[in-house]
């Protein structure tokens, strides 16, 4: 009687430490998932300091990153640096990696609980069952003590074969999301870290848009070199301190298109000379030799005639 | 957390499309400081003012150059024939002829009237830059030219004109010990002179008025110096005020109706300003110094006089109150200086200052700052202002025997020095105001 009771004990057991073992494992992988979004934050951000200007690639320079933009006279103001920030997010690579969200989800504590605190303790129980059984054997046969002890371990070095296995499955899997997070990483540096500490996600906008602010001002710097050049400064402009801005549009091969505007109203006579010959030089300074594939960037442009020098 | 996400891209990426107006900002705060290349076409005429028609044209190539800011474009280089004045220009060959502007005109000669048109064009941009048309007697189509000159200069410069306006100036023949003065009135570019005078006395100082066809002058007669005006329709003349005394260096306040002078005192070792009022003959003193106070100058808005005196030892430009009051000295240089003369826009004082160098000509700000001599030499003096406050106008004698005076313009800039042409030779030239 008692002996298919023992046996039925211990496939019960081993069934439930089994389940034990196995059934925890999925919640630590579904936990998982999305950590590896989280970390691609990092990975902007250490891209784009690479990329940026100096100063961007201290942490201290989020704050700074418009400021840096005005190092050049030609560069746009901070507004529009800032307005740039935006254009970030919109960047193909960047794309993929923005729902991301913010790393304590990456830490290990989720994938933890599947780890073996859990069936350490289950072993002890099945320690202290089996113990139980060995005692209650002794009063039995010693041929079928021993058999039933030598089983009894046999499943015990099986069961934690079967943990250590699982367990080295999840050391493997770990091991293996960590290398994919490194990966796309890339050659991920403190900076990444320090962002991510400040869970700040504006940090990989700013660096963007030191990005972009340093492009729009090399394109601002080209216009202006070689618009100057034909700029033909009106006489009454060269003593007054007059500031006419002219917004024009570019086409993809660098010739104008349409007529420039001036933007002011004022019917000033400096003003209107001036207007006239700024109009005049960007037209006659066509076609600008910008970089094609930031056509973004220069289609579209206001470049603002205060003739403070005579020559440069 | 990625539902915000999601919402903070969509809201990122409507933010760039809106603010994708203004990608690229920059300032251009230098450029050339070229005279521009203008091409100004011969104009069309109708028959029996062809030659009207090409006086014009020279006329108007001949103030644009003269001014600095311009360089006319030889008629030879010219690829397209201009054959109506309706005529579409072909921009490309005259942006081959490397012109930057472009002038076509239409003149119309009927009876004794003549009617200028023109159009003004920027070569680059194609685009109409301004035209018009006037209509006057023939005999004056050279102010007509002067007119369309006036409008492409204020066009294309942004300074107000100054071609439309005539020169009063002193005469001068004979031997250099024994010249004869005559007043003289010419058009500013040294066309069309007149002399206004016999030569019986000799003329200093002419002054236009600035609302009236008169001229002010002092001349020394037989038995003393004199003021007088003179009428240029009318070519009458009258004293100014009745002294006793010696009176010189007349010039008229800015509303025409007074006349500041100066008056020698009665033991004749100084002198003092006095205005006169043309309607009602008064006389008011407004310097009172032991010493030769003269060269009086009202301000633009007749609030302030600008003068020279000697009552610090040399000869220095000081400015008062109208009514004579705060006179300070604003002038201290090395050298002496005198005949400040005000600008019409009321910002500097022109001035003639004697040194080392010899006698240059020179502006500076009104309290006496940012001095700037414009030419110096042997002897430069007599400083006057174009209407539009960018040009001066004085006379260099030159050394010797065969020397004499001439007229000269220069830009305040201290560019472009210009000789006037006159058939003798000349000195104390004044400006008149833009002519209506």
């Amino acid at each position: 009687m008692k002996r298919p009771f023992v046996i039925s004990f211990c496939i019960h057991l081993g069934l439930i430490l089994s389940a034990l073992l196995v059934l925890p494992a999925p919640p630590p992988f579904k936990v998982a998932e999305p950590t590896p979004i989280t970390v691609d934050i990092s990975t902007i951000s250490d891209k784009v300091q690479q990329q940026a200007t100096t100063k961007d690639d201290t942490p201290d320079t989020k704050d700074n990153a418009p400021k840096e933009s005005k190092a050049t006279p030609d560069t746009p103001p901070a507004p529009k640096v800032a307005d740039k920030v935006k254009l970030a997010a919109h960047e193909p690579q960047a794309v993929p990696e923005d729902p991301v969200p913010p790393e304590p989800k990456i830490e290990p504590p989720k994938v933890t609980p599947v780890v073996p605190p859990d069936s350490q303790a289950l072993n002890q129980l099945m320690a202290d069952e089996a113990a139980k059984q060995a005692e209650e054997q002794k009063k039995l046969d010693d041929q079928k003590k021993a058999d039933e002890k030598k089983k009894a371990e046999e499943k015990k070095k099986a069961d934690e074969k079967k943990k250590a296995d699982q367990k080295k499955k999840l050391d493997a899997a770990l091991a293996e999301a960590q290398l994919k997070l490194s990966k796309i990483a890339g050659e991920s540096a403190a900076p990444a870290k320090a962002s991510d500490k400040t869970g700040n996600p504006k940090h990989d906008d700013k660096d963007a848009a030191g990005t972009e602010a340093a492009a729009t001002a090399t394109i601002a710097s080209a216009l202006v070199s070689k618009v100057k050049a034909c700029f033909n400064i009106p006489p009454a402009a060269r003593d007054a301190n007059v500031s006419v801005p002219i917004h024009f549009l570019l086409n993809p091969d660098g010739s104008v298109q349409g007529q420039p505007e001036a933007q002011t109203d004022s019917t000033d006579q400096v003003i209107q000379a001036t207007a006239r010959a700024a109009i005049s030089a960007i037209v006659e300074c066509q076609k600008y030799d910008l970089p094609a594939d930031q056509y973004d960037l220069w289609k579209d442009n206001v470049l603002d005639f205060n003739p403070t020098q005579l020559s440069g | 957390m990625i539902k915000l996400f999601r919402a903070l891209l969509i809201f990122m990426v409507v933010a760039l499309s809106a603010n994708h107006a203004l990608a690229v900002n920059g300032t251009v705060t230098s450029g050339k400081i070229d005279p521009l290349p203008i091409a100004i076409t011969p104009f069309i005429a109708n028959a029996g003012s062809e030659n009207d028609a090409a006086a014009i044209s020279g006329v108007i190539a001949n103030d644009l150059a003269r001014s600095g800011y311009f360089s006319p474009l030889a008629p030879e280089s010219f690829i397209e024939k201009i054959t109506s004045f309706d005529q579409t220009p072909n921009f490309a060959s005259w942006s081959q002829a490397k012109a930057q502007a472009l002038v076509m005109g239409n003149v119309t000669g009927s009876g004794d009237k003549i009617t200028v048109a023109f159009k003004l064009y920027d070569v680059n941009t194609q685009a109409f830059l301004g035209g018009s048309s006037f209509t006057a007697p023939s005999k004056l189509s050279r102010r007509l030219a002067h007119k369309v000159a006036d409008l492409i200069y204020n066009k294309i410069t942004g300074f107000a004109p100054y071609f439309d306006t005539r020169i009063v100036y002193v005469d001068e023949t004979g031997p250099k010990n024994a010249r004869i003065k005559k007043l003289a009135m010419m058009d500013q570019d040294g066309f069309n002179p007149r002399i206004l005078s016999n030569g019986k006395e000799i003329l200093l100082t002419p002054r236009f008025s600035p609302t009236t066809q008169e001229i002010t002058y002092s001349a020394i007669g037989s038995d003393s110096s004199r003021v007088y005006i003179y009428n240029i329709d009318t070519g009458q003349k009258e004293i100014v005020g009745d002294f006793k005394n010696m009176s010189f260096a007349p010039r008229f306040s800015p509303d025409g109706q007074k006349v500041i002078m100066s008056l020698e005192s009665d033991d004749g070792r100084n002198a003092n300003i006095y205005e006169l009022d043309l309607r009602s003959r008064q006389t008011r003193q407004i310097t009172n110094e032991p010493s030769i106070n003269t060269a009086p100058c009202y301000s633009p808005d007749g609030s302030r006089i600008a003068f020279e005196s000697d009552r610090g030892g040399s000869q220095q430009i000081y400015v008062m109150g109208a009514d004579g009051s705060n006179q300070q000295r604003v002038s201290f240089g090395n050298g002496a200086y005198s005949t400040p003369v005000w600008s019409p826009d009321g910002k500097y004082l022109a001035f003639t200052k004697q040194s080392d160098g010899g006698f240059g000509i020179g502006i500076m700000n009104v309290d006496g700052s940012g001095e700037r001599i414009l030419t110096e030499g042997f002897h430069n003096e007599g400083p006057t202002w174009a209407p539009n406050s960018r040009v001066i106008m004085f006379f260099r004698d030159t050394r010797g025997e065969t020397g004499g005076a001439q007229l000269w313009s220069v830009d305040i800039s201290g560019y472009n020095e210009q000789q006037v042409p006159t058939a003798d030779f000349a000195s104390d030239p004044a400006w008149s105001p833009l002519l209506k």
